[in-house]
Formats: C-alpha cells, sequence, structure tokens
C-alpha cells in the first residue's frame, strides 16, 4: 500500500515535470491558435488525442508538424494569429516562457487523480489479497489504468505542441497501458470470482494480445491496431464477466457482490471506449463525444464499484475493516494538509514574523498535534496484569472447544487483526513475526491450534518485537494457568482415590469383619459400627470433624446408660475434660473412639462381671489417653484367644496411628488406648 | 438411635417408665444452642432459670441425671422435674408436636 503510494507520488511528479517541458505562450483566455511563426495549423493539429487519426502515416505526419512546431515556438519571440474566444481573428508577437504548474489546465490534473486513485486502490487491494489471482488482475488494471491515464495527460493538455519524439514515446506508453489494461481485465474476468480456467492458460490471452501491442507500438501496416485489440478485449471481458455471472447462480450473495463490480467495470469500461474511442475511429466524429481526459473518469467507476462490492458483499474477501486503511491514509493526508493551510495563513499574516511563526509552531502546534495523533493511533499496549483473567478464563474453560474460543477471543481483543485468523502453514514453536511485520504467527496453547493472525490494530500498523513478546507472555501466563488446573485436577482425582480407599479400608473391612463374625450379637454391633461410619461419610463426607468435648459427652452419656442397666456403677474422670473444649477431630477419629469404648463396655458386661467401671481420660501434647479399668475377673490377654471384638478394637486403633493396651494390674482390668489428635486433615493424611 | 446397642434402648424406656424423660447429650446441646439462638424471650416463663440452664449444661456433657443430681447436690427426681420443664418450655405438649418441633429445630436431621 504505502509502495503505492510512493509510486503514485512520482507518477504524478515525473507527468508533471514532462508536462513542464514545452514552453508556454500567454494567448488571451480563450483564444485558438491558426498560425505559429510561418506554419499555418491544421485541426488536427490541436487533438488531445492523435489516435483519433486512425491510421499511421497520418500518426507520423502529426509527429512531424508537432516537432516543427515546437521549434517554431522554442524561438525567443513569436508570431502567432487567432481566432478570440469571440470568434474574430487576431495576431500578435508573443516572447514564450517557460510552462509553471499554474498553466497546467484541470484536466491534467484530473487525470493525474485518476491514475492516483487507481494505484491507490490497487495498492489497497494487492496488500490484503496477496496470493489470490483475481485481486492481483484487478491491481493490474489499476496500475495500467494509470499509466494510461497519466502518460496521456501529458500531451492531451499540452497548450500548442509537444517535441514529436516525446509525443510518440508517451503515445506508446498509453498504448502499453491501454492494451495491458484490457488484458489485465479479461484475465480479472477469467479468474474471478472463480478461476474459469487454470492460471497457466493466462497466458494464452495474455501473449495474444501482447504480439497486438508489439503490432501496434511498430506500426506495422496503415490502420491503427489499437482500437480493433481493445474492442475485441472488451467484448471477451464481457463474455467472461456473463459467464462467472452465469457460474454464480446458485450463490445469491456472490451474485449480488459480483452485481456491482462487473457491472461498474463493464460500464466504466465500455463508457470509455463508446463515448471516446470509438466515434472517432468509426468516423462518427472527430472528437470523441466526451473529451478524452475525463473520459478516464469513468474507469473509475470501476474502482467505486468495488468499493461499494467490498462493503456489502466482501468482495475479494475483503471485510469492512479494509476501509481502515483508507481512514488511516485520510488521517495522514488530514494532517498534511492542516500543515500545509497553517503555513499558508501564516505566510499571509502581517503581524507574523519568523520568530513568532517559530513559537507559535513549536510551543502550541506541534504539541497539539503530537497528543492529538498519539491519542488517535497509538492505543496503549495491554497490561500483562488486565490480561491475566481472561487467559484464567481461557486456560480454565472445561471443554477444548471453549478453550479454543477463549483463546481466539484473547488474541483478537489484544491484537484486534484485521483479517479473519488463518491457520499458519508451518506451524511455529515461538511467536513470529511474518510476511514483513503484516503477520504474526502464534503457536497455540496445548492442545489448541496456531494462529496467523494479520493486520494488528484493524491494520492500522505492522507486527512489531513487542507483539512478540506480548504473545509470549499470554503462552506462557496460559502455560502456568493450565498447569496449575491439571495440578487441580489430579489432586480432585487423588482425592478421589483416596475416598475409595478409605470406603474400602474402614466399610469395606468392617463389613467383612461383620460377615466373618460368628456370634449373632457381635455381627450385629459390627453392622451397627459400619452404619454409622456409613451415614457419617454420606452426610459430611471424609472431611467431617467434631468437637472433642461433644464427642466425649455423647460416650460418657451412652457409656453410662448401659452399664447402669446391668448394675455397674460407672465413674468417668476426665480431669482435663474442658480442655478438649474446642478441639475438633476427625470422624474416623472419632468412630474408632467410639466402637473401642462400646466394645470395651459390651466385653466388660458380658464377661467381666464387674461392679463397678472407670473411664479416665488425659491429654498430653497431641495425644489423648483413655485407660477404661473394671474390678472383673479379668483376662490373660496373652492366654486368651483373641475374638474378633479384640482384633477389631486393635485394627481400628492402629489405623489411627494409636496403640492398645491390655493389662492386669492391682486386681484390676485395663484397657490403655493411646490416639493422636491433632489437626483433622494432618490425621487423615496419618490414616492413610 | 437405629444403631444404639439393643441394652441401651432397654434402658432409655425403662427410664421414660420411671417418669424420666430422656435427654441426651446431643439433643441438649441442641436446646441450649435453640434458647441462646431466639435469645431472651418476652414471656418471662418461656425462659429457661438459672437452675434449668445449669441442668441442661451437664447433660449436654454426657452427665447422666443421676451424676447431674450428684454433681448438683439435688435429688434425681429433682432434676428429672427440670428436664421436663426445659420440654415444657419448648412449648410441647405432644408427641406429635415433639416430633414437628424437633424437625422444625432440626433435631430429627442429627441421627
Amino acid at each position: 500500500m504505502s509502495a503505492c503510494v510512493v509510486m503514485a507520488l512520482i507518477a504524478c511528479i515525473t507527468a508533471s515535470l514532462l508536462a513542464l517541458r514545452p514552453v508556454h505562450v500567454d494567448l488571451p483566455a480563450g483564444a485558438v491558435p491558426t498560425r505559429v511563426g510561418s506554419i499555418d495549423l491544421i485541426p488536427s493539429d490541436l487533438y488531445p488525442e492523435p489516435d483519433h487519426l486512425g491510421t499511421y502515416p497520418l500518426m507520423l505526419e502529426f509527429f512531424e508538424r508537432q516537432t516543427a512546431l515546437t521549434a517554431a515556438l522554442s524561438q525567443p519571440s513569436v508570431h502567432i494569429a487567432y481566432t478570440t474566444a469571440q470568434g474574430q481573428a487576431d495576431s500578435a508577437e508573443f516572447v514564450p516562457r517557460a510552462r509553471q504548474l499554474s498553466d497546467l489546465p484541470f484536466a491534467f490534473w484530473f487525470q493525474q487523480a485518476v491514475g492516483v486513485l487507481a494505484l491507490l486502490t490497487s495498492g489497497w487491494v494487492l496488500a490484503l489479497r496477496k496470493a489470490d489471482w483475481g485481486a492481483g488482475m484487478f491491481a493490474l488494471t489499476g496500475l495500467t489504468l494509470a499509466i494510461a491515464a497519466m502518460s496521456a495527460a501529458i500531451y492531451s493538455t499540452r497548450q500548442i505542441a509537444l517535441d514529436g519524439d516525446l509525443f510518440r514515446i508517451l503515445s506508446s506508453v498509453n498504448h502499453t497501458g491501454s492494451i495491458t489494461f484490457g488484458i489485465a481485465l479479461v484475465n480479472l474476468f477469467l479468474m474471478y470470482p472463480r478461476p474459469l480456467i487454470r492460471p497457466i492458460w493466462l497466458l494464452v490471452p495474455t501473449v495474444f494480445f501482447s504480439c497486438g501491442l508489439l503490432l501496434e507500438l511498430m506500426y506495422v501496416g496503415k490502420e491503427m491496431w489499437l482500437a480493433p485489440i481493445i474492442a475485441v478485449q472488451l467484448l471477451l471481458s464481457i463474455l467472461f464477466g456473463g459467464i462467472q455471472w452465469w457460474r454464480a447462480r446458485g450463490d445469491q450473495v456472490e451474485r449480488a457482490g459480483l452485481r456491482w463490480f462487473f457491472l461498474f467495470s463493464l460500464i466504466g469500461c465500455s463508457l470509455f471506449v463508446g463515448l471516446s474511442m470509438m466515434p472517432p475511429m468509426l468516423g462518427l466524429a472527430d472528437q470523441g463525444y466526451v473529451p478524452q481526459a475525463y473520459a478516464f473518469g469513468f474507469f473509475n467507476l470501476m474502482h467505486i464499484g468495488l468499493a461499494f462490492a467490498v462493503t456489502r458483499w466482501r468482495v475479494f474477501e475483503l471485510d469492512r475493516y479494509a476501509y481502515y486503511i483508507w481512514l488511516w491514509l485520510g488521517g495522514a493526508f488530514l494532517i498534511f494538509a492542516t500543515d500545509l493551510v497553517l503555513l499558508l495563513w501564516l505566510r499571509d499574516q502581517p503581524w507574523a514574523s519568523l520568530s513568532i511563526a517559530l513559537v507559535l509552531c513549536g510551543f502550541l502546534y506541534f504539541p497539539l498535534r503530537q497528543v492529538i495523533l498519539v491519542r488517535l493511533f497509538n492505543r496503549k499496549p495491554p497490561q500483562v496484569s488486565e490480561l491475566m483473567p481472561y487467559v484464567l478464563d481461557t486456560a480454565l474453560a472445561p471443554t477444548p472447544a471453549l478453550q479454543s474460543v477463549r483463546w481466539d477471543q484473547l488474541l483478537q481483543d489484544t491484537f484486534a487483526p484485521a483479517a479473519e485468523f488463518e491457520i499458519p502453514d508451518v506451524t511455529p514453536l515461538t511467536a513470529q513475526i511474518r510476511e514483513n511485520g503484516a503477520a504474526l504467527a502464534v503457536p497455540g496453547p496445548k492442545g489448541l491450534p496456531a494462529r496467523l493472525l494479520r493486520y494488528p490494530a484493524q491494520g492500522r500498523r505492522l507486527f512489531n518485537t513487542g507483539d512478540v513478546e506480548l504473545a509470549e507472555t499470554l503462552l506462557n501466563m496460559h502455560k502456568v494457568a493450565s498447569e496449575s488446573h491439571l495440578a487441580y485436577e489430579r489432586g480432585v482425582s487423588m482425592e478421589r482415590d483416596r475416598i475409595s480407599r478409605d470406603v474400602h479400608d474402614n466399610i469395606g473391612a468392617q463389613l467383612l469383619s461383620a460377615l466373618h463374625a460368628a456370634e449373632g450379637s457381635r455381627k450385629d454391633a459390627l453392622l451397627r459400627d459400619t452404619l454409622t461410619d456409613l451415614r457419617q461419610i454420606i452426610s459430611d463426607g471424609f472431611r467431617s470433624d467434631f468437637r472433642l468435648a461433644d464427642v466425649f459427652a455423647d460416650l460418657r452419656a451412652e457409656m453410662g446408660d448401659r452399664l447402669e442397666v446391668h448394675d455397674i456403677t460407672f465413674d468417668w474422670q476426665a480431669d482435663a475434660a474442658e480442655e478438649f473444649g474446642e478441639q475438633r477431630v476427625p470422624f474416623l477419629l472419632v468412630n474408632t473412639l467410639r466402637s473401642v469404648l462400646r466394645e470395651a463396655a459390651s466385653n466388660i458386661i458380658k464377661h467381666a462381671g464387674a461392679g463397678q467401671v472407670v473411664v479416665h481420660l488425659t491429654q498430653s501434647g497431641d495425644m489423648i489417653e483413655i485407660r477404661i479399668t473394671d474390678n472383673g475377673q479379668g483376662f490373660d490377654p496373652n492366654a486368651v484367644t483373641r475374638g474378633e471384638g479384640l482384633n477389631n478394637m486393635a485394627e481400628r486403633v492402629t489405623s489411627q496411628g494409636g496403640t492398645i493396651r491390655f493389662a492386669q494390674a492391682d486386681g484390676l482390668m485395663g484397657v490403655d488406648l493411646r490416639l493422636p489428635l491433632g489437626s483433622p486433615s494432618a490425621m487423615s493424611e496419618a490414616a492413610q | 438411635m437405629k444403631s444404639d446397642p439393643p441394652d441401651l434402648i432397654a434402658s432409655q424406656l425403662r427410664n421414660i417408665q420411671g417418669g424420666t424423660l430422656p435427654l441426651s447429650p446431643a439433643i441438649a446441646r441442641r436446646v441450649m444452642d435453640h434458647f441462646r439462638t431466639t435469645g431472651p424471650n418476652v414471656e418471662d416463663a418461656a425462659n429457661l432459670t438459672p437452675r434449668e440452664a445449669e441442668v441442661l449444661s451437664l447433660v449436654g456433657r454426657g452427665l447422666r441425671v443421676s451424676d447431674v443430681a450428684a454433681a448438683l447436690d439435688l435429688a434425681p427426681s429433682t432434676v428429672s422435674s427440670h428436664v421436663k420443664a426445659i420440654y415444657r418450655k419448648l412449648n410441647i405438649s405432644s408427641r406429635a408436636e415433639a416430633a414437628y418441633q424437633a424437625a422444625r429445630m432440626g433435631l430429627l436431621s442429627d441421627q
């Protein structure tokens, strides 16, 4: 695009310089010269476009007369006869002078503008769609139109004469531009929107019409080749356009877009050929119905049509974004124009000395302009901390599809690329600038596709190393977030495993013991324990905990009630009962305490024949010590075959990291229980 | 209560027969919570007396009626009548209403 701007400027300047080469005589306004020096003018000498003469001999004669007239005008002074605007004959002696920019007529600038507009539109389309044949051919029509219009502008707006050799060169350039334009137009409709032929076959019309161009440039034969060639090209374009139109019949949207584009292109070309080129060629008139200079404007219809079609129907796959580029260009032009206006205004102010102007510009205008520019075009790059929530949102999205959508959204919000995302042909390992900054290839985070972003900031700038760093930061943040998420998921799954294991170890083992318990009441007791555990797990999960003081209160009441039924006095000695206070313990420990105390009570009731039971509680450090003594007959823990009851007690206590001991001392049978307390989570870890 | 040992259920039934209303530590704690959260009642009769509160607290800590009686130096029958007064102040006159109130206070979800 910028290359095209530069090209348009260079072409415009070159054309102006060439147009300033001939001399200028100050004829009265509207006067038509009839004689220059000793040469009588014939009407064709003043034709803007000599092509209208129709044959090569006439053309060559025309160039010779132009050279002779130029020579006559090169004298220090020249006598010119002319007809005034009122139709009176007059003559005077003129001193030719150098031509100035202000001497160039409007028609010259009009044709330059046509060329510039064509060049810019070409650059615009080409910059956004490089690899597309249709877009390439469209760009070629713009380039060739500019060549034709800008070269014609020089000779068609000459005052009286132009050096014959230069004239012939410019005419040849114009013919080359015209015929190449025709080639591009034919090829455009062959390839766009759907290729009618393989690209290699484009060579056929190209070579064919190039031969015609060669015949034209070498002035082979008598009649000029130009008009028939262009007529054939136009007919072919209409034919291929029609075929394209017919082929697009199934696709209403495509057709709607094509309608504008084809209509404007073909009408533009047809108007030029029909109103300016053909009438003199066919002998209908000496000159075209519309002066050629203005007829070139018809071609710009093509560009207007394209602009229409792009906005409404995405011709060439260009979206509305494509207009941001014009906005940007317009903005730059506006700044330039403002500078110029300010400059001219300051020049005309009587009070403005150079120093005041400098102060005004330096301290007021330039800083103000800079501020506005920065506001308009330099958005602050997003802060990493602002992006974090979005990265998390992306990385923690529940499904890969959603992750992909959010990642794309994040890239969209961060870089505002003007074009749709593409998938890079080569997946990069790190973020990379591609296509000289027009694109940025970003590898996908784990499991997501890589992306090719085009035209950042809605096409207002190019990608730079800052963007690469930002993209890398996003990728890293995404990586960290998704890894943490994975770790979390692993934790959840580990926790699930732990729950299954706990269920298996506790409930499973207890049910198994119950299954193997011979005695009915023992079976019942074991099942009751298991049921309690299970209910607890279901209502609170493994993580539930209890206030230790409540646990002991419940156990104390229960045991007391049971023993009382059997007339056994019960003493609960908890010197440190209050100390247990608010301490919380996990339910597995609670169940262990409960089942051990219940088992002990059951054993005493059934076997001991005791009259008194004492439960003594102490806490040392993070160990709880419970000593249950009875004055019954006792047993030798080593001698008795330990039943399932004792084994069950021992197992539960051991699984909680505690110890249990049965001992006889001072005529009292005792059970010593030691269980570690501590934080519930530490407990359940220990339980594993 | 379903999973309580059978001899325990037997003892509790016997107590009820003997005129002692059962009051497990868990329920005692719930009742204390109830009175604590509803705060001082406008009607004086609906508030627990200091003695009743003391009984309730001891029962909540696992002491049986006889233990409470010993601890507070009272006759067991006096303690029993305190327990009955506590029930009355919960505004329960029938067993159906007791079940309703218990459900309302979340007592039934316990076991």
